[in-house]
């Protein structure tokens, strides 16, 4: 395509429904209290040249190395050896971000934390000090990166590990700042599976019009931060689809009876992939054609049904999925870019794209790149 | 392709079940270690339960004796050995004649795993040993003599350590099973480990394929689940699996023992393109700083060193030329909930309507036969 074909085009509209932010040095000492400093994470040197999150005197200090790795060359990713300054700034500053987006040729992101980051919270034991964090993060994030465009840094609040009560509490108080929706690393009753007694929390999010979010897993039980970078915990996480958690999550949520009770709550699952979803709705609808006689759980429809009202997923890298799209659902499905992420190709997200998309009728392929995530997030 | 029994193959099971009949463990179980078997039990609702050791509630038997059983039927409980459990669970020749009826040549036959892990989870490695062994003779020597080159029993490999492990798998290649299956990494470690490679390599040396049957339930930890969240987690349960094929994968297994053989068995394969696609794409982009060092890409370990079995899988079946029309073996699940009997061919005929006669008879057939010596 020559270049002058591709000026008078008008531009595709392209949203990266899962990217992330590196939670700068200073979060956690400007935006929490005094009293709680000497137990918030703090940045030390990572011993290779870089830096690294100290959680706690007694764990090893994480790296941020992959976390802010955009740009770098496949054999240029590390886990140590990057500082704060070193990487892209727009990791943690609104401003560059939005230079960044348009460099890559992304309009807008949906913006999660790091979970790892937010355990360190979740697993304290003062429940004062837990939530002390998980506000700060949601002020930051409101504060110095959505206020600088709303519409392009669009905002998930990230809901505590407390009680119901609590996360329906920090949801309002987030909702009014300005956020889009809910991020939630466990289930808001905090059981190690969904439960009727997270109903009030499903209730409060259906009557606020916002999406539930949960990225690549719900965490059952509670657990400090680990330290990452050693064999074992990664090859697994890195190498075979984060999607292996959010496959059981999904279909023991869906086989709950939950989508009943909230028929308009929509649910998203972020950093799971999509291509095995059509495989995983047949099998859950036969063995429910099979089983709904004994099942305790009576569903009024079939698990597919719930999935395709109420279920988005997002996808990166997933040719099979934008085959399979018709099975998928082209409304339930959003790209995205995990930038800055090691699973991210910016800034050449657009090539990216061109060749995922091939093929794909331009209304599809407009729905997938950024509609589907417009409406969801109510985007002008 | 021939046979290597002199019986002729049309339809397979990769994947059925033997069903533990009420007297294996006062038959085959040395009777110094009968208190740590399986007691049979009521299960309060007019049926039989298996008290498994350590268990304060029983496990009655519905789901896996179903025979027949229509939808509406299905229950836990209620199962009763003798009278509505029916004896081609749990007696070879009977299976056989129900086999006949539904058309089905040869099955591979699993290991009912609860039972199998009551003695797995016992911390005195004699009587693990001993019952593990007495399922297996009872397989063998039971359940499968009336005709061994339609019942083929899959040897279930105990968890006592390495040398074991490799011992009886020489054992049972020498005694004429087929296969084997591992219910943990077969050095009984957490993860895969190179102390594991003296097992990987017996098989491949002895011809001998492994079997995962959805999980290593000795050793990996279940998702918690809700009874009601039971059918979600059954359709769910390839999530387990996936990082057990690609720890395999990139610890370079299949690059040290080239010639083993692995099968993942009532995974289903629909997700398998998926899984690839994605497996790749994170060993290009991650290779580096996660020190992996394979010789080949991933995806091309599993089309040559891995078969899958399906039950019911339509989306498979469709995308079946991305899954590998040769990785991929049709099963009935016998007598699970799962399983059509006895209209297994009607399954066929509606699953593979669109399929060409050569693909599918690789799919219900023929890559079953190769990969247990049944035909070569």
């Amino acid at each position: 395509m020559s270049g002058r074909a591709t000026r008078t085009e008008p531009r595709e509209r392209l949203i990266s429904a899962d990217s992330h932010v590196l939670e700068p040095p200073h979060l956690w000492t400007t935006y929490m209290e005094r009293k709680f400093h000497d137990k918030v994470p703090r940045v030390v040197p990572d011993g290779e040249g870089g830096e690294a999150w100290q959680f706690a005197p007694d764990v090893p200090p994480a790296p941020i190395g992959i976390y802010a790795s955009a740009g770098r060359s496949h054999d240029q990713i590390c886990w140590t050896g990057v500082t704060f300054a070193q990487a892209n700034p727009g990791n943690f500053r609104g401003g560059p971000r939005l230079e960044e987006q348009d460099a890559d040729g992304i309009d807008a992101e949906v913006l999660f934390g790091s979970a790892r980051m937010m355990s360190h919270f979740y697993s304290d034991p003062d429940p004062e000090f837990h939530l002390a964090g998980v506000r700060a993060y949601n002020d930051w994030l409101a504060q110095e990166i959505m206020s600088v465009d709303p519409q392009r840094l669009v905002g998930l609040a990230c809901m505590p590990a407390l009680s119901v009560e609590a996360a329906i509490a920090e949801m309002e108080r987030c909702l009014a700042l300005g956020f889009r929706g809910v991020w939630l690393n466990t289930m808001p009753s905090v059981g190690s599976a969904i439960r009727p007694e997270d109903d009030p929390f499903w209730d409060a999010a259906q009557s606020n019009g916002v999406a539930v979010h949960f990225h690549v897993r719900v965490m059952r039980t509670i657990q400090k931060p680990r330290p990452k970078g050693v064999r074992g915990d990664d090859l697994i996480g890195l190498a075979s689809v984060g999607a292996a958690n959010m496959i059981i999550d999904m279909g023991e949520i869906i086989q709950s009876g939950v989508h009943d009770r909230f028929p308009d709550l929509t649910w998203v699952m972020v950093e799971a992939g999509s291509g095995w979803i059509p495989y995983l709705l047949e099998q859950l609808d036969d063995r429910w054609h099979r089983n709904r006689s004994w099942l305790p759980v009576k569903l009024e429809h079939e698990p597919s049904f719930y999935y395709r009202r109420n279920w988005r997923s997002t996808f990166m890298i997933d040719r099979y999925a934008v085959e399979n799209r018709h099975r998928l659902g082209v409304e339930n499905i959003l790209f995205a870019t995990d930038y800055p992420h090691h699973g991210c190709d910016w800034p050449h997200t657009r090539r990216v794209v061109a060749e995922l998309f091939e093929g794909v009728p331009a209304d599809e392929r407009a729905k997938m790149c950024a509609g589907n995530a417009a409406a969801l997030y109510r985007l002008g | 392709m021939q046979s290597t029994t002199g019986r002729d193959y049309r339809i397979i099971s990769a994947d059925s079940h033997t069903v533990e009949p009420p007297d294996l463990w006062d038959k085959w179980l040395e009777k110094k270690y009968l208190d740590t078997a399986p007691k049979l039990v009521s299960d309060g609702a007019g049926g039989d339960a298996w008290l498994y050791m350590g268990a304060t509630t029983p496990e009655p038997l519905g789901l896996v004796t179903c025979v027949g059983t229509r939808p509406e039927q299905l229950r836990w409980t209620g199962a009763k050995y003798g009278e509505t459990i029916h004896p081609s669970c749990y007696d070879g020749a009977e299976r056989l004649k129900i086999m006949d009826e539904d058309g089905v040549d040869a099955e591979m036959l699993y290991p009912p795993q609860r039972a199998m892990l009551t003695f797995m989870k016992n911390k005195d490695t004699d009587a693990h040993l001993a019952g593990i062994r007495a399922y297996n003779r009872w397989l063998k020597d039971g359940f499968c003599a009336p005709d061994p080159a339609r019942l083929v029993g899959i040897f279930q490999t105990p968890n006592v350590g390495i040398e074991t492990s490799v011992k009886e798998l020489q054992r049972a290649k020498k005694e004429g099973y087929r296969g084997v299956a591992i219910s943990a990494w077969p050095s009984g470690g957490d993860q895969l480990r190179p102390e594991d490679d003296p097992f990987w390599e017996a098989a491949a040396e002895v011809d001998m394929p492994v079997s995962i049957h959805l999980l290593l339930a000795a050793s990996q930890t279940k998702t918690v689940a809700s009874k009601a969240a039971a059918v979600a987690i059954g359709a769910s349960a390839f999530a387990l699996t996936m990082p057990l094929i690609t720890e395999m994968i990139f610890q370079g297994v299949f690059d040290r023992f080239p010639k083993l053989r692995m099968a993942a068995v009532e995974t289903g394969v629909g997700w398998i393109p998926h899984f690839l696609e994605m497996t790749d794409d994170r060993y290009w982009r991650n290779r580096h700083h996660a020190g992996v060092k394979i010789k080949k890409v991933p995806s091309e370990y599993f089309r040559d060193n891995w078969l899958a079995t399906f039950i019911v899988d339509r989306n498979g079946i469709s995308v079946r030329h991305q899954v590998g029309i040769e990785n991929m073996s049709w099963s009935t699940d016998f007598p699970h909930h799962g399983n059509d009997w006895p209209y297994s061919r009607k399954t066929i005929d509606e699953l593979f309507a669109d399929v060409p006669a050569a693909e599918r008879e690789k799919i219900v057939c023929t890559n079953a036969a190769r990969f247990w010596g049944l035909m070569q």
